[in-house]
């Protein structure tokens, strides 16, 4: 099949579908992304996805590798992120994504040698890699959180409660996120940070 | 890498369709979003499927005493971590991020053999590493600092810190019942 390059300008199918899809996933936001609050992980989001030297970008508070830093004893986590894509055409209705990534302690970006051509609507996605000492029953809570881009919100992780050893907290007010019985596992990933709409990428990768 | 390329005869005399397509698919699987529920993912002795806790080639373990179980990891996880490193990249994961996931699944099945055998108060974290790492090679020291995470290279000693935190699950909840 013969190919060409898609339109520059679709923006408004583009967003319908878009809608869409993010607004199964939309509730009313709960604290905005920039409150201040010290939460676990992938939050206080300073700034959006962005593109630096042509790769997408974003910087966030990392407070620990484990959301209500220091988790439970016995316990730890490692922070993972991946980014997802999607092309400014109406036909564009799946993301692309990035590998998952570890992001070092304490790192507050994180840039990913990835690289999408032409204007791209970018989210961030994270991920807790948490190990115990024994099969426990485990929940991540967390918040929504305001995430700028067609009122969409995402729940961000903020803490751990160890059902088994009753250790831990469970956020008032908070959404319990997952629940895991196992001694080494992943949490559900989720989106913290958008690139508040389609933003320019290189001309060609 | 990525190039979007996009099949011709798709223009502006056609976008009242796509629109409508689009819209409808759309709400197809933002419906189907909300109703699928996510299947919870296999785990074997404790640990996820999705972090190679039910692969047939993970770590094993035959040793009854605490520094002999020690070499066996370390031998095992050299082995392990250099597959990763010599091997393809992954679509899906980091080098790094495997690494981490084949480190934290060989310490929680060495962990479970400790407590199977009953050597749980006689192991500790900071002399099991000591006698793992007897068994590291020199390629090995030098290396594995490249992929604790995606970011800066770190030396051996750094790598070996994180490795005794790791191994913590050796120094805590002794009185736990044996894992079946």
């Amino acid at each position: 099949m013969k190919l060409r390059r898609g339109p520059t300008r679709a923006a408004v199918s583009a967003a319908i579908s878009l809608a869409m899809l993010l607004g199964a996933f939309a509730v009313p936001a709960g604290v905005s992304a920039d409150d201040g609050q010290q939460i676990g992980y992938g939050s206080n989001i300073a700034g959006e996805v962005y593109m630096s030297g042509e790769r997408p970008r974003f910087n966030f508070t990392n407070v620990g590798d484990c959301p209500g830093n220091p988790p439970p004893a016995g316990s730890s986590c490692e922070l993972q992120i991946r980014f997802r894509w999607l092309c400014e055409e109406p036909w564009c209705l799946t993301y692309s994504y990035s590998s998952w990534y570890s992001v070092p302690a304490g790192q507050d970006f994180y840039q990913a040698a990835i690289c999408a051509d032409g204007k791209n609507y970018w989210e961030v996605e994270t991920r807790e890699r948490y190990s115990s000492a024994n099969i426990a029953t485990v929940e991540f809570w967390g918040q929504y959180e305001y995430l700028g881009y067609l009122g969409t919100s995402g729940l961000i992780a903020k803490s751990i409660f160890n059902v088994s050893s009753a250790i831990g907290t469970r956020i008032s007010g908070g959404v319990k996120m997952n629940t895991i019985t196992a001694s080494t596992a992943y949490s559900t990933s989720g989106v913290i940070a958008t690139s508040f709409g389609n933003i320019q990428g290189p001309a060609s990768c | 890498m990525m190039q979007r390329w996009l099949p011709v005869g798709s223009g502006a005399a056609s976008r009242p369709i796509l629109l409508a397509v689009t819209v409808l698919l759309g709400t197809l699987i933002a419906a189907g979003c909300g109703l699928a529920p996510s299947a919870a993912p296999a785990v074997c002795d404790g640990i996820s499927s999705e972090l190679g806790g039910c692969d047939p080639d993970r770590a094993t373990f035959v040793a009854t005493e605490c520094a002999t179980i020690a070499d066996e990891f370390g031998r095992q996880l050299e082995a392990k971590v250099l597959q990763i490193v010599d091997g393809p990249e992954s679509a899906e994961e980091s080098k790094a991020v495997r690494v981490g996931a084949v480190t934290v699944v060989s310490a929680s099945l060495a962990n479970r053999h400790i407590r199977r055998q009953g050597l749980i108060r006689e192991c500790d974290a900071e002399t099991f590493v000591a006698d793992a790492e007897t068994a590291f090679s020199e390629r090995f020291r030098s290396t594995i600092g490249g992929y604790l995470h995606d970011g800066p290279v770190v030396d051996y000693q750094t790598w070996r810190s994180t490795l005794v935190t790791k191994l913590g699950i050796l120094d805590v909840e002794e009185d736990a019942p044996v894992p079946s």
